[in-house]
Parts: C-alpha cells; structure tokens; sequence
C-alpha cells in the first residue's frame, strides 16, 4: 500500500520525535540528497517508475548513521559500485509473492533485510528477510512506510525498543534481562513484532507467510528453492554487468 | 589441498604459491584440526577420520563476493592454526544446527552480540564507522554459537566488526557449502583455517574426504 504523503510525513517525524527523545543522535544534514533515483535503480530493480514515497525517505538524508531499531540503517540508492550488491541482497527472498526483483533494499538491522516492494499488488509493503545461510524466513513486515514508523514509535512508547549507551542505538528487547519472545511483546499487545527486526517463532511466523502468500513449499524445498534463486541473481548479475 | 588450491590460484590468477613455509604451516594446522575430530585436543597427528567435510574460507566467498575480513577472522578465532586458548581447538571441529536451534532453542537470539544483557560488553560495541556487521566464529548454525561450546558456557564466540559488503558473501559462501556439501544437521564438518590463501583473497571452497580419496563438493565459480 502506497502511504498518502502526508501520512508518512507524519508517521516519520514521529518516529524521529521517539528516537531522539530516547537518546539517538538525529543530525540534519547540511548537504540535500538528490531526490531523483539514479537511472540504475529502474535498471536493477526493472521497473519503470519509483514511488514517490520510496523517493521522498531517500532524500532526507537519513542513510549516514544507524537511526532504526537494532541499529538499522537506511540504504542509500544503489549506484554503479554497488548495484552487485544491491542485488546479491535480494538472494535471500525466496518465496515471495512478487518478483523478487521488483523490490528494493531499504533497511539493514544486521541479521534482518528489510526491502520495500516497488510494483504490482504488493506496492508500497514493506517485506522482511531473515539474513542466514540455511533460513530465510520471508515475511510481510509492514503494509506501509507509514505503518512501519508508527509501530516502531509504539515500540519505544511501550519500552520495547530503549536505547542502549553500550551499543549507541535502538535495540528491540529489555535493557536488563534475556527476555522470551512472549514475555517482551506481552508488554506491547498493540504492536506487531513483524515490524520489529527480531526473531519470530516458527508457527507464528508460517501463519502470517501464509497470509502473506508466500510460497512455503518453495520455503520447505529449502537450499534447493535458495540455490535457484541465488542462480537467478548470479545470471541477472551477469547480463547487467554488476 | 595442495593441489586444489594450485588449481584454483591458476584459474582466478592469484599471486599464490606455495613454499616450504607455508607447507609446514598448513600440515601443522591440518595435524591439529584432525586431532580435534579424533577426539584429543592437541597433535601429534593421528590422521583424519574417513567421511570428511573440510570448508576453507577464503578472501572470496566461492562466489566471489568479498569476504577478507571475515575470512581473516576466523583464521585468527583459530589462531592461524594454533587455538588460544586451547579450548578453541573445538572450532575446528563444529557440528551443522540448522537454522541455529542449538542456540535459539536455550533462549539466544541471532542479535545475542548486540541484545543480549548477558554479553553486552563485546567486540562489537560499538561497531566502528563502516563495519556495521558483527561476525562471529563458531558460526551462529553450528554447536558451538554464542557459548556453548564449552558446558559451562566459558568460552564465548570470537566477534568481530567487518564491513556492510562481506555480509551476504559470507552466508552465501557457508549456505553454499551446507548446501553442496550434503552437510545434515549435527553432522561434524572441519573449518581449516589458511592464512596465506585469505591473504591472497583466494576464494573459499570445500571438499570431502572418504577412502576414495578427496573430492571438491564447493568449488569456487569461475571468474
């Protein structure tokens, strides 16, 4: 779902607003980014148009530190150097409903890859991949940019996400104690915790794949479903030369 | 593995080569790793059991994919060939845990660096500008994540920030080695670290040993 801009607008200075009340160091840049996505993006991703809310989050300059949860941090557009990159990132979506090119990387938590669907009935969602070498766990993460701000500002209302002195970022869980997935989103019965780069139990996870439309037999055929993808990546990366 | 690597090195024209040196090192490095999987845990060499899986990271992933200071990494969590301490010499030696259970199943999470109050002091906080990820050797997918090598939970993960371009090369290069390598869970695979063929950025690969002799089961792609 594409965000109205206004909505996003505010869902993200809301998020900003919590972030920084919790402790993040949210500088303005000095510098404005170029708000048009560089020819690559429409020939990597193979789309010929970029939503402008996808548009409007890459010009605010927020890719120059880690500002999200878990020490997120905002993908730049791709550029010629990092185009192969860009792409290799998509090797882990497996499954998914959509083409998995159509989709292009936005937030990196670490062991999480977020991406945002640029085309087709999935435009607008935002989808999440697990980073592993043997699970990939692809998942709607957020219906919207929009919806992602607002549960991440819900997150650090409700003391799920803190901000921790040691790692100098946001971090999903509990300053003080290991805590269980149960027992941490008990706190926060509103929220999603798709929206949260964290781990997800398995049959919570299969009931919002199947929702999602995910392909789980290609989820249980496993490194054969992944090595045909990784094989799709490789060849797509050879014809465009990244 | 001598001669593999020759092959390869001539294939991706790499300036690698062995010497007596390097020779002796890497006999000494393999004398141990089988030690390990003989059930002692120093030399002298006992030789290697039949069945065999041994992964060698490189410089490269067997992609091609950038992966030198993660590969440099595990060559120094095993002290190039000789562990310190001692009780590393386990890693030489881990065990397939798929999708990590071993650890999530006693409470870890994939983030336990970062999230876990347990370990909040670590390597990897915080991370240094451009090195936002945060590898760790034993891999999360083995036996051995985070700290349970040892039962009484004493001998951690060796952690280390590297940069934001070696993180998909890295899971791709041990997917690719689980994957092609028939790897099941708990079976025991060897990490053998070789410094010189890191240091060349030589690309990772992995092969199996059984009384046929030594076959490749990841081979590096071609350039």
């Amino acid at each position: 779902m594409l965000d109205e801009m206004r909505v996003l607008r505010d869902a993200a200075q809301g998020y900003r607003a919590a972030a920084t009340a919790a402790g993040i160091a949210w500088l303005e840049r000095a510098d404005t980014q170029d708000a048009q996505p560089p020819d690559v993006v429409y020939r990597l991703f193979d789309v010929d148009h970029v939503p402008e809310q996808l548009i409007w989050l890459e010009s605010q300059g927020w890719d120059s530190s880690r500002l999200f949860p878990n020490g997120g941090d905002l993908q730049p557009w791709p550029t010629d150097d990092t185009a192969g990159e860009s792409l290799n990132m998509l090797s882990v979506s497996v499954g998914t409903p959509f083409h998995w090119r159509h989709q292009i990387p936005i937030f990196l938590f670490g062991v999480y890859l977020y991406t945002f669907v640029l085309e087709g009935d999935h435009e607008g969602e935002i989808w999440r991949y697990l980073i592993s070498p043997d699970a990939w766990d692809p998942v709607r993460a957020a219906p919207s940019l929009a919806a992602l701000f607002t549960q991440w500002t819900g997150g650090i209302a409700a003391g799920v996400v803190f901000y921790s002195e040691v790692s100098r970022c946001l971090l999903v869980g509990d300053p003080t104690i290991r805590v269980t997935f149960d027992d941490l989103w008990q706190r926060a019965p509103d929220l999603d915790p798709f929206a949260f780069p964290y781990d997800l139990p398995e049959p919570l996870l299969r009931e919002r794949q199947r929702e999602c439309g995910v392909d789980l037999d290609c989820i249980d055929r496993g490194f054969e479903c992944w090595e045909e993808l990784l094989d799709d990546t490789l060849a797509v990366r050879a014809s465009l030369g990244v | 593995m001598i001669k593999t690597t020759k092959q390869v090195a001539a294939q991706h024209n790499l300036p690698f080569a062995w010497d007596k040196f390097k020779s002796q090192d890497l006999k000494a490095t393999i004398d141990a790793a089988c030690a390990v999987q003989q059930g002692h845990t120093f030399p002298p060499a006992r030789g290697c059991g039949d069945n065999l899986v041994v992964y060698v990271p490189g410089g490269k992933s067997y992609l091609g994919g950038p992966m030198k200071e993660t590969g440099t990494h595990i060559v120094d969590a095993l002290g190039n060939g000789s562990p310190n301490p001692t009780e590393r010499s386990a890693w030489f030696y881990p065990a397939f845990s798929p999708n990590g259970v071993a650890a999530t199943s006693r409470g870890y999470a994939r983030n336990w660096y970062d999230i876990d109050p347990m370990f909040k002091s670590n390597d990897c906080n915080p991370r240094p500008e451009g090195k936002p990820v945060c590898d760790e050797f034993p891999f999360f997918s083995t036996n051995q994540a985070v700290n349970l090598t040892l039962p009484d939970g004493s001998l951690v993960a060796d952690l280390r920030p590297v940069p934001k371009a070696e993180l998909f090369p890295q899971f791709q290069d041990l997917g690719g080695f689980y994957s092609q390598c028939r790897v099941h869970e708990g079976d025991h695979f060897i990490v053998l670290p070789v410094k010189p063929w890191v240091e060349a950025e030589g690309p990772s690969f992995a092969f199996q040993v059984n009384q046929g002799g030594a076959s490749l089961c990841l081979p590096p792609r071609a350039p």
